[in-house]
């Protein structure tokens, strides 16, 4: 019995020492590539590029507790950037709420698609992540928008930096500590680990079931719609594609960090660390220059790698509720 | 055939990393007899039917099989050989039909050009339906549709038919707990059908937690005690108390049930159903559940039992009548809804019903009722782990920590922790539906305990027993079901319990 256990924890404890251990590797590498990967300027660099996807890793394992899937983040994400640049022109500062609450909204929808409806949450997500994308082009009449500077005073918060630490980031990981006492600290974080490994069990032992699950759609939905909004103030301006991307590596982050696709298992802390990997591969191909397009390989390679490394194979049903 | 063996296994020994499972067993099957095995979990009992059946390989030890080496690599060789085994988890494939499951692995049998010939197949499944009397289930019928019960028995048919197979020389049917999940008509069938079996020179290995049944159907018992085999027993030689003492090792401490310690009810009631009703399932339930009261319900498999459970509970919904709880009505739609209530359920399958079994034991205790371990909205862990080493403690669950995952706790220490959290839940209206399935006998009598000590405190306790004795030993008032419907209520306070004959006469 001692060795089943002490499998299972090398198991659990794999890929984050692999996170670990990459990320280190990876910063020496770059660091000797190009001294510059390492400068006070390039750091900043990267925490603000991983501010956004560290919101998004963090909404999605929500999701990922209950063994459910999320792919509508990535165009709640680009819908609310595109939102963001047509609202503050119309209506200010009052935009940020309006973006918040459609966040929450999208979210909410995924919810009761899957939960009311009983729609499988792969073909709900995967249906709404094409309409708000659909969406993001058509407020965005498909170009990018770029905001007037009348709107700068409102976005300029984007800039700051206490230190090297910018604010985007420090907003970023105050989120992830939230999310943190949501999952070890509240009945309904509770709730979604328990239900992820036994529903049936977690209903029959009276906890909230349904709420729960309707809860880990919403933070998802609303932190997509925060990483949207982080895209925008960032680039000053709205592009209906910018979250495309993000969807998936928002996945792999949180399976690097050690979140079971199976559901029932995982931390919301470690999400920090698939994160941290991505960012800085995708940062270091940059100061290395290596081509965009080369990059999604090498991402689309790196999602597989992870979650080969992550399933538990001894597991029966690997099938995403 | 006199004194001759069937099977034997002489001085086996299995020796897992840290463990040793088994040390120096031998054992005789001989033709036409029937074995039974005892002993307590982890005695050892299912690692030896695991070598027998080649599933594990033993460390030392041999065995013969009609005077010839055995030594099987897998059960599908030890099907050959003529030993097959009903296992305890079930081994149907649900989406596949009755015929399909029976002849599993032979369709080549019934195959032209690469096509199933399913009419043939389902014929000869009907025959081997008959053998055992199972008329009454449809070959073409999906084993997903069929309840528990009858699942059971069609493995126990296909196991059967495995046997039969080899024609002449005699067999041996394995059954590990076969009985867990029958209702008394079907044990009675079931072993009718082994009784015919044997009367063929075949031979059945019995292991049951019930030592009634094994009393019954066995013609010599053999005791197993951590992992050895403290001795055999002649069937005229051994009665229930003889049994546990060797199980055990202790003798059984006065009354079983502790009737002595079973509580008046108070005059309040905690719960009524009026005219209660689900469609399809049951109709017309009254009944009012008192403070300190044990109600106990009985019934067949189909009496309506289980649905009228769940929807107390709050996992199905009634669709007639109406359900009061301290007096004022309540409509459940969901299980949470009953716990706001007070209402909480022990499900039958533990594993798959009542506990997370990839967490901790200190978590699993505080899941229905986490405002207990609560301060400003937020769960203490600190609050958790004192609640959970209490329990530990004042249940006496073996574990090596609280930190412990429960997936990994033996049968007994598992429902401990369930009833640790319906402790800790204090909900004071509680159904138990076969609380003490898959128990060791020494840790069913501390749920007895633990059952005498709820009704102490005023609460009421709903029971779905495990066996009948265990319902009328349990309960104040007991309510027949057949059908749908409440037959009959019996009263059985402490000196006045009913015979089971009473009770069976009203449940068939």
């Amino acid at each position: 019995m001692s060795q089943i256990k002490s499998n299972i924890l090398k198991k659990e404890n794999f890929n984050k020492i692999f996170s670990v251990a990459s990320l280190i590797i990876l910063i020496i590498f770059f660091t000797i590539m190009n001294s510059s990967f390492i400068g006070v300027y390039n750091i900043k660099n990267i925490l603000t590029d991983m501010s956004p996807l560290l919101l998004m890793a963090c909404g999605v394992s929500f999701v990922l507790f209950l063994g459910s899937i999320d792919l509508s983040m990535g165009s709640i994400a680009s819908c609310a950037a595109v939102m963001l640049t047509f609202l503050l022109e119309r209506m200010g500062p009052l935009a940020y709420v309006v973006v918040i609450l459609y966040g929450l909204a999208a979210g909410f929808l995924n919810g009761i698609l899957h939960t009311k409806l009983k729609v499988p949450s792969f073909i709900a997500t995967l249906s709404t992540q094409s309409i708000w994308q659909s969406a993001a082009y058509l407020i965005s009449g498909g170009m990018p928008m770029v905001m007037i500077p009348a709107v700068w005073p409102y976005v300029d918060w984007a800039k700051i930096s206490i230190g090297f630490l910018p604010l985007l980031f420090l907003v970023a990981a105050a989120v992830l500590a939230v999310c943190y006492v949501i999952q070890k600290k509240m009945v309904v974080g509770r709730t979604m680990l328990a239900l992820g490994t036994n529903e049936r069990a977690s209903r029959l032992i009276g906890l909230e079931v349904v709420k729960a699950k309707v809860v880990a759609f919403t933070i998802s939905g609303l932190l997509a719609a925060v990483g949207g909004i982080f895209f925008a103030v960032k680039l000053k301006s709205g592009i209906p594609t910018v979250g495309e991307q993000y969807n998936l590596m928002a996945i792999a982050s949180a399976v690097l960090g050690g979140v079971m696709l199976t559901g029932g298992k995982g931390n919301v802390l470690l999400t920090v660390l698939g994160v941290g990997l991505i960012t800085v591969i995708q940062n270091g191909m940059n100061v290395i220059a290596v081509d965009g397009f080369w990059q999604k390989i090498v991402f689309g390679l790196l999602v597989i790698i992870a979650i080969f490394m992550n399933t538990d194979k001894s597991r029966r049903n690997l099938v995403v509720k | 055939m006199g004194k001759e063996v069937l099977f034997s296994a002489q001085n086996i020994t299995k020796q897992y990393p840290g463990t040793l499972a088994l040390s120096n067993v031998s054992l005789e099957i001989k033709p036409g007899k029937v074995v039974g095995l005892v002993g307590e979990n982890g005695a050892g009992k299912s690692t030896l039917l695991k070598i027998i059946m080649g599933i594990e390989q033993p460390t030392e030890g041999g065995m013969e099989m009609h005077g010839e080496t055995y030594h099987p690599q897998s059960p599908i060789e030890a099907n050959k050989q003529g030993i097959g085994m009903v296992f305890q988890e079930q081994s149907l494939i649900q989406n596949l039909t009755v015929g399909q499951n029976i002849f599993f692995g032979q369709e080549e049998n019934y195959t032209h050009f690469g096509i199933l010939n399913k009419k043939k197949m389902y014929e000869d499944a009907k025959e081997v339906m008959d053998a055992v009397e199972l008329e009454h289930i449809r070959a073409d019928k999906k084993v997903s549709t069929l309840d528990f019960a009858t699942r059971q028995m069609v493995e126990i048919a296909k196991v059967f038919h495995v046997a039969k197979r080899e024609d002449g020389k005699g067999c041996v049917i394995l059954l590990d707990e076969p009985t867990s999940v029958l209702n008394e008509g079907e044990v009675q069938n079931l072993f009718k059908n082994v009784r015919k079996m044997t009367a063929k020179g075949n031979s059945v290995v019995f292991i049951s937690h019930r030592l009634d049944e094994v009393l019954e159907i066995s013609d010599y018992i053999y005791v197993f005690k951590d992992g050895k085999n403290v001795c055999e027993l002649d069937r005229k030689d051994a009665d229930e108390d003889i049994l546990y003492e060797k199980m055990v090792g202790k003798t059984a401490s006065g009354e079983y049930y502790q009737i002595h310690r079973q509580t008046k009810p108070q005059a309040e009631v905690l719960m009524e159903a009026k005219g209660l009703g689900m469609r399809g399932y049951f109709r017309n339930i009254n009944f009012s559940l008192h403070k300190g009261e044990v109600v106990g319900i009985c019934g067949v498999v189909g009496s309506g039992k289980e649905e009228l459970c769940g929807v107390i509970c709050g996992d199905e919904e009634a669709t007639s009548g109406s359900l009061f709880v301290r007096g004022k009505e309540v409509h459940l739609k969901h299980p949470y809804q009953a716990l706001a209530q007070g209402i909480l359920s022990i499900p039958k399958e533990r594993r798959e019903e009542s506990v997370i079994e990839d967490k901790t034991i200190y978590e699993n205790i505080s899941m229905s009722n986490y405002k207990k371990v609560s301060s400003n909205g937020l769960i203490s862990s600190e609050k958790e782990k004192q609640q959970a080493e209490a329990y530990l403690k004042e249940l006496a669950i073996k574990a090596p920590s609280i930190s412990q995952q429960v997936g990994f706790l033996s049968g007994g220490n598992a429902q401990k922790v369930v009833f640790a959290r319906i402790l800790a839940s204090d909900a004071d209206i509680l159904l138990l539906n076969h609380p003490t399935r898959g128990v060791d006998i020494g840790a069913k009598g501390e749920i007895y305990s633990l059952i005498r000590d709820i009704t102490a405190q005023g609460k009421g306790v709903i029971v779905l027993g495990d066996t009948l004795d265990e319902c009328i030993g349990l309960s104040n008032r007991l309510l027949v079901m057949k059908d749908g419907e409440i037959t009959k209520e019996l009263d059985a306070s402490a000196d006045h319990k009913p015979e089971q004959v009473d009770i069976v006469k009203y449940m068939m």
